[in-house]
C-alpha cells in the first residue's frame, strides 16, 4: 500500500518534471530539408575537381594517385593528352557507393585538384547514377560562388615545379 | 676465367677477374642504385650515383681510399674492402640526388615514367624530402603553346630533355649497340641536348628500347603516353609472334586491353633489347577488322553464324568428301605461326580422325624441292648454334640475307660480336640490306647467281690450295675430281656471272680461310631460292674447306622464317613427318595415344596438293592461319584453285583475300588470348601465356580441333593447352619437364646437337632459270619496321614508321626513265601488275627492284608466276 502511495505522490511528480522542463526547452531536432544544420569544417561529403583560377583549366593530370590511395577502389580514369600537350583526364569517374569518404585521395592528390565537399544530398532512385563522371565532378565555369580552397600552386607551369 | 676474392658490406665475394665492383655486387644481390650504367653497354661513369666508399691492401695494411669511387667504373681486385651503404656513401648519394634534382622537374604526376623510374626509387630510399633549390630550374622550350616542353624527336619517341639527367644511355645505346647515327647528343654540360641529327628523326629498327632504357621520363612513348598508370597494369610474359628469333616480351594488361609491350629480358636470346617490330606489334589484337564470329557462305555471301552451325556444316561435308573420295579428298595447309599445341591438334586430328595425311606449311615455293631427303640431310635444317655462341664468332659471312629486317635480334649479337670482339661482318646479297651500316666488306651480286658465287669460291680456295688441309680433311685426289667437275665454274665466269671483281672474289676467299671461327648466315633469299640445295650444299662445301663446320662458334645456320617455322617442322606440319619430327616408321608410340593413323603412304605436299584440287581428287580443303592467296608466289594460279575447292575452311584473324573464297570462316584468337609454346630457330621451347580474353566469339585453334573431334567420336578432351602440352611432353625428351608451367624461363633447350656429317665436297651443278624475256628483274623481301603481311600492317604504330607501299629502283634507271621520287610507276609482266610509288635507292643494281611484300594493297604475288624461277617485269612510268 505504502509503495503504491510512494509512486503516485513522489516518482510521477518527479518524471513530470523532468517533461514539463523540456517541454519548454528549446527543441534540438530540426525542420530537415527546411532547414539544415551547419557542416563541421572537416565534413567530408561529395567529391569536386577543382580548377585552376586564372584560366579554369582543369588542375586534374590524371596521375592516378587518388585512385591508388583509394581503399574502396572506387574512382577509375582514362588519361589522354591535350592540345597544349597537357596530360589530363579523358574519363573519371568514382562509383559514390562504393566510396567510404575517407579522404585519401584528396590527401593524396598532387595538383590540389580533388576534394571532399560538404554536399550530402545526393541520394538516387537508380545505381548507376552514383557513378559521378568528370562533368559531375568539376566546379561549374564560371565558378558561381569563390573556392573555398586556399591554393598554394596557382600556374601549371613546369619551371616552378 | 681468373677468380678473385673481395669484401662487400662484410660479406666474402668471389667474382671473376676483370669484373667491376658494382658487377660483383648485383651478381651477389647488394643492392646499388645505377642511372648510366647497364650490363648491355660500356660504363661511363657519368651520373656519379653509384659511389662507393673503397679499401685495398697496399703491403701489409688494407689503406681506404682518399674519395669516394664510382663503382661501375672501378675493377674490383684481390682483398678489396668495399663499403656501399656507409654513412659517408649515404650522404655523397643524398648530394648527388640533390644535385640531379636541381634541374629535374617534380612533374612525376605527369611523367609516363612515374612509377617505374629508376630516379623516383632512389630519391625516395635517399634523397632529401624537401628542396634547398630555390632558383628557376632550366628550361629547353620548345614550342610557346605547349606546356612542358616535349618535342617528339621520332614517330614513336618523344623527348622532353627537361627531365633529362645525362646519363647517355640512349645515345650509348643507338651507337655502341645499335649501329645507328639518328640520335646523338648536342651542346656541352647542364644545357647538352639529346636529338636526332639536324632534319632527322629517330625511326632506327630497335628506337623503342631507348624509351625503355632512359631511367627518368626524358624520352618516352607516343603510343602508350598519358593512357594508363604503370601500377595499374599486369605484366604477363609473352613470345614475340613475328620473326624466328623469339623474343621473351612483357605484355602490359589493364582490364582486358594490351596496352603496351615491353622487354622481358632472356640473356641468352633477346638480352632485353626487342626489336620495334615486336615492341608495337601487337597493336592488330585489338583492330577493328578481327573476326568475332564464324562465318559461312549462303547464297554466295558470307553470313555470320554460330560455331555449333559452322562445326556441323564442317563435320558433314568431311564425311561427305571422305565417303565419295576417301579420306585423301581431305587436305591442309597451315601457317607458320600458330603455336605447337595448334600443330599438335591440327596433325593429330588429321591423321588420326579423318586419316590423310595431306598436311604442310611450305605454301612458299614453287616448285618441290628435294630438301630433307637430299645429299645434305636434314641434319642443316637444324641450327646447331645458339644465338649466344654467335657473340664467339670471328667472322660472318651473310648470304642472301637481309638479316637487320628477317632476323632482327640475331642481327643485333652480329652487331655486338663486331662491337666487342671486333668480327668481321661480310654481307653478300643481291640487293644492299640496311646491315651495311657495321659491314666490312659488302658486295652485291647479280640476283640469282649465288650457285656461282659460293661454287666459284668453293673452287678458288681448292685451286689456289688456300686451304688448311688438317681442318679440312681432304684428300689430293678428292680436291682433283671436284676441280675437274667444276671446270665451268673458273675464275673468270664466276667474276663475270656474279658482278663482282675478280680481287674481292680473291679477298672473300683468303679471309674466309684466313679466320679461326666464320659463320656462314643464308637468309628469306636463300630459303625461296630456285636451287636452295645446291646453294646449302656448296655453303657446307665451304664451311668444310675452311674448317668451321663443327666448331663451338662456326658453322651454318639457315635463317628466315616466322615465329614456329621450326615448330611447324617438329611438331609434324609435312606430309611425311609425325610430330617431333618422327618418320612413319616410328609411328607406334604415337598410335597408343592417337588411335590408328594411315602411315601406309605419305600424304601430297602443298605442290601436290594444288595439283590434286585441279584434278579434282581434292574437295575439301583447310587453310589455317594462313593466307594462302597472299603467301604463294602466283595469285592467280593459287585462287584459281582454291575456288575449284568444294568445299574451304578458313580459319584467321581477319578476312583476308583467301578467307573471301571461303565457305566457312572461322575466327582465330591472336597468340595474346591463349597459352601456348613457340620454338624459334635454334630449337629453343618457350612459353606465352593468355594476356586477355578472347576477343569476340574467337577460340585458339587447338579448341576448335578438339571440339571438332568430340563430333567424330574422338574425344580429345583437351580443355586446356597445358592439357595437349602434358600429351606431347614426353616426346621433348627432358624428363623433368611435363607440364607447361615447368618450362624454365629461359626456355627449353634440347641437348641434343647433331654434328654434320662429313660428305666429302660435293660439286653441283648450275640450272638456267627459266624466266620472261623482261628487263628487270623484281626482288622482295621486309620494308622497315614490317614484318609478315596480316599483322604489322594493321598496327597503327609500325605504320607511323612506313604506312604506304613502295618499289624501289636505282637512280640510274629512274633518270633515265625520267621518274622521280613519288611517282607511281607500274611494274607488268605476263602474270599481272602492281602499281606503288617509287623510291629510289642509290646502290640498288640497275637491274633488279626491290618491292616489300608486306603491304595488302601491293601484293607482289601478283607478279609471280609458278613456271617462272625468276619473276621478270617491265617497268612503265604512269
Amino acid at each position: 500500500m505504502f509503495k503504491v502511495l510512494k509512486e503516485v505522490f513522489i516518482a510521477i511528480p518527479v518524471g513530470l518534471y523532468t517533461t514539463l522542463k523540456n517541454f519548454f526547452r528549446k527543441p534540438v531536432t530540426i525542420q530537415y530539408p527546411r532547414i539544415k544544420t551547419p557542416m563541421y569544417p572537416r565534413y567530408r561529403g561529395l567529391h569536386f575537381l577543382e580548377r585552376y583560377d586564372h584560366d579554369g583549366a582543369e588542375r586534374c593530370v590524371c596521375c592516378g594517385l587518388c585512385a591508388a590511395a583509394c581503399p574502396a577502389d572506387c574512382i577509375y580514369m582514362e588519361g589522354a593528352e591535350n592540345e597544349k600537350g597537357e596530360r589530363y583526364a579523358k574519363i573519371y569517374e568514382i562509383n559514390e557507393l562504393r566510396c567510404i569518404f575517407c579522404g585519401y585521395c584528396e590527401e593524396a592528390c598532387p595538383e590540389e585538384a580533388i576534394f571532399l565537399g560538404k554536399e550530402y544530398e545526393f541520394s538516387s532512385d537508380h545505381r548507376d547514377k552514383f557513378i559521378y563522371t568528370k562533368e559531375d565532378l568539376l566546379v561549374p565555369w564560371p565558378r558561381k560562388k569563390p573556392s573555398p580552397i586556399k591554393f598554394i600552386r596557382k600556374t601549371k607551369r613546369p619551371d616552378v615545379y | 676465367m681468373d677468380k678473385i676474392k673481395l669484401k662487400i658490406d662484410g660479406r666474402e665475394i668471389q667474382t671473376e677477374k676483370g669484373k667491376t665492383v658494382l658487377e660483383a655486387a648485383l651478381e651477389n644481390g647488394i643492392d646499388i642504385p645505377v642511372f648510366c650504367y647497364h650490363p648491355c653497354l660500356k660504363s661511363i661513369g657519368a651520373c656519379r650515383i653509384c659511389l662507393v666508399e673503397i679499401a685495398s691492401p697496399r703491403g701489409d695494411q688494407i689503406v681506404p681510399w682518399p674519395k669516394l669511387a664510382v663503382s661501375c667504373a672501378t675493377a674490383a681486385t684481390e682483398g678489396m674492402e668495399v663499403q656501399t651503404h656507409s654513412e659517408k656513401v649515404v650522404k655523397a648519394r643524398q648530394g648527388v640526388l640533390e644535385f640531379i634534382l636541381a634541374n629535374h622537374p617534380l612533374d612525376c604526376p605527369t611523367c609516363d615514367k612515374g612509377g617505374e623510374c629508376p630516379l623516383q626509387d632512389t630519391t625516395f630510399k635517399y634523397g632529401l624530402d624537401f628542396s634547398r633549390f630555390e632558383e628557376r630550374k632550366r628550361r629547353f622550350i620548345t614550342d610557346e603553346n605547349s606546356t612542358f616542353d616535349d618535342l617528339q624527336i621520332g614517330p614513336e619517341v618523344i623527348r622532353n630533355q627537361n627531365r633529362c639527367i645525362h646519363c647517355y644511355r640512349c645515345t650509348r645505346l643507338v651507337q655502341e649497340r645499335f649501329f645507328e647515327q639518328d640520335l646523338g647528343h648536342y651542346q656541352r654540360g647542364a644545357f647538352t641536348e639529346i636529338l636526332p641529327p639536324p632534319g632527322g628523326e629517330i625511326r632506327n629498327l630497335y628506337s623503342g628500347n631507348v624509351v625503355e632504357y632512359c631511367p627518368v621520363g626524358a624520352l618516352t612513348n607516343r603510343d602508350w603516353r598519358y593512357k594508363v598508370r604503370v601500377w595499374k597494369t599486369e605484366e604477363i610474359p609473352t613470345i614475340c609472334r613475328y620473326c624466328s628469333d623469339g623474343c621473351n616480351l612483357h605484355v602490359s594488361v589493364f582490364r582486358n586491353k594490351i596496352y603496351r609491350i615491353q622487354a622481358n629480358t632472356n640473356w641468352s636470346i633477346d638480352e632485353g633489347l626487342p626489336c620495334d617490330i615486336g615492341r608495337y606489334g601487337y597493336q592488330f589484337a585489338h583492330h577493328d577488322d578481327r573476326l568475332t564470329r564464324p562465318m559461312i557462305r549462303k547464297d554466295d555471301e558470307l553470313v555470320e553464324c554460330s560455331w555449333n552451325e559452322a562445326l556441323t556444316v564442317i563435320k558433314n561435308k568431311i564425311d561427305q568428301t571422305v565417303k565419295s573420295l576417301g579420306s585423301s579428298g581431305v587436305a591442309c595447309l597451315v601457317g607458320e605461326s600458330l603455336s605447337n599445341e595448334d600443330y599438335y591438334t591440327i596433325g593429330r586430328f588429321f591423321r588420326s580422325v579423318i586419316g590423310t595425311n595431306s598436311i604442310d606449311h611450305r605454301i612458299y615455293r614453287k616448285k618441290k624441292l628435294s630438301f630433307g631427303e637430299d645429299v645434305v640431310k636434314r641434319e642443316l635444317c637444324w641450327n646447331k648454334l645458339d644465338i649466344a655462341d654467335l657473340e664467339k664468332a670471328d667472322q660472318f659471312f651473310i648470304l642472301g640475307s637481309d638479316l637487320h629486317a628477317e632476323n632482327p635480334i640475331t642481327a643485333l649479337r652480329v652487331l655486338k660480336a663486331k662491337r666487342f670482339s671486333d668480327a668481321r661482318i661480310m654481307l653478300l646479297n643481291p640487293r644492299p640490306t640496311h646491315l651495311n651500316r657495321a659491314a666490312d666488306e659488302e658486295h652485291i651480286y647479280s640476283a640469282y647467281s649465288e650457285v656461282f658465287l659460293l661454287q666459284g669460291l668453293v673452287r678458288l680456295i681448292v685451286e689456289k690450295k688456300m686451304y688448311d688441309p688438317d681442318k679440312a680433311n681432304i684428300k689430293d685426289d678428292e680436291a682433283k675430281a671436284f676441280l675437274k667437275e667444276t671446270a665451268d665454274f673458273d675464275f673468270k665466269t664466276v667474276s663475270e656471272k656474279t658482278g663482282i671483281a675478280p680481287v674481292d672474289l680473291e679477298t672473300i676467299a683468303r679471309s674466309l680461310c684466313e679466320a679461326e671461327n666464320t659463320i656462314f648466315i643464308s637468309g628469306e633469299n636463300v630459303r625461296i631460292h630456285y636451287q636452295r640445295d645446291p646453294i646449302l650444299i656448296s655453303l657446307y662445301n665451304l664451311a668444310k674447306l675452311t674448317g668451321n663446320l663443327n666448331g663451338d662458334a662456326s658453322g651454318i645456320l639457315m635463317l628466315g622464317g616466322e615465329s614456329n617455322s621450326k615448330g611447324c617442322y617438329l611438331f609434324g606440319m609435312r606430309p611425311d613427318r609425325l610430330p617431333y619430327d618422327k618418320p612413319f616408321e616410328q609411328a607406334e608410340e604415337l598410335k597408343s595415344s592417337w588411335g590408328e593413323i594411315a602411315t601406309d603412304k605419305p600424304g601430297y605436299d602443298t605442290i601436290d596438293i594444288l595439283q590434286k584440287i585441279n584434278d579434282e581428287k581434292i574437295e575439301c580443303g583447310f587453310l589455317l592461319g594462313l593466307d594462302a592467296a597472299d603467301h604463294y608466289p602466283d595469285s592467280e594460279y593459287i585462287n584459281n584453285t582454291l575456288s575449284k575447292l568444294d568445299f574451304m575452311v578458313v580459319a584467321d584473324l581477319f578476312l583476308t583475300d583467301t578467307a573471301r573464297l571461303a565457305d566457312v570462316v572461322l575466327p582465330i584468337s591472336s597468340h595474346f588470348e591463349s597459352d601456348g609454346t613457340f620454338v624459334n630457330w635454334e630449337g629453343v621451347l618457350q612459353k606465352f601465356s593468355k594476356s586477355i580474353k578472347n576477343i569476340g566469339e574467337s577460340m585458339p585453334l587447338w579448341e576448335i580441333f578438339s571440339k571438332l573431334s568430340t563430333m567424330f567420336d574422338a574425344d580429345f578432351n583437351f580443355k586446356t593447352a597445358d592439357d595437349i602440352f602434358r600429351h606431347f611432353a614426353p616426346m621433348l625428351g627432358q624428363e623433368s619437364v611435363s607440364r607447361m608451367a615447368a618450362i624454365p624461363k629461359d626456355g627449353l633447350r634440347s641437348e641434343k646437337k647433331i654434328d654434320y656429317p662429313d660428305l666429302g665436297l660435293m660439286a653441283v651443278k648450275y640450272r638456267k632459270p627459266s624466266h620472261e624475256d623482261l628487263p628487270l628483274t623484281a626482288l622482295s623481301g621486309n620494308g622497315d619496321h614490317h614484318f609478315s603481311r596480316n599483322f604489322s600492317t594493321r598496327c597503327e604504330s609500325l605504320n607511323n614508321f612506313l604506312a604506304d607501299p613502295y618499289i624501289a629502283i636505282n637512280d640510274k634507271l629512274a633518270e633515265d626513265m625520267t621518274i622521280s621520287e613519288g611517282d607511281l610507276i607500274k611494274l607488268e609482266n605476263s602474270s599481272g601488275k602492281i602499281v606503288a610509288k617509287a623510291l629510289i635507292w642509290q646502290n640498288l643494281p640497275e637491274d633488279v627492284v626491290f618491292v616489300p611484300d608486306n603491304f595488302i594493297e601491293v601484293k607482289v604475288s601478283m607478279i609471280r608466276s609458278k613456271d617462272n624461277d625468276i619473276d621478270k617485269v617491265k617497268m612503265v612510268k604512269m
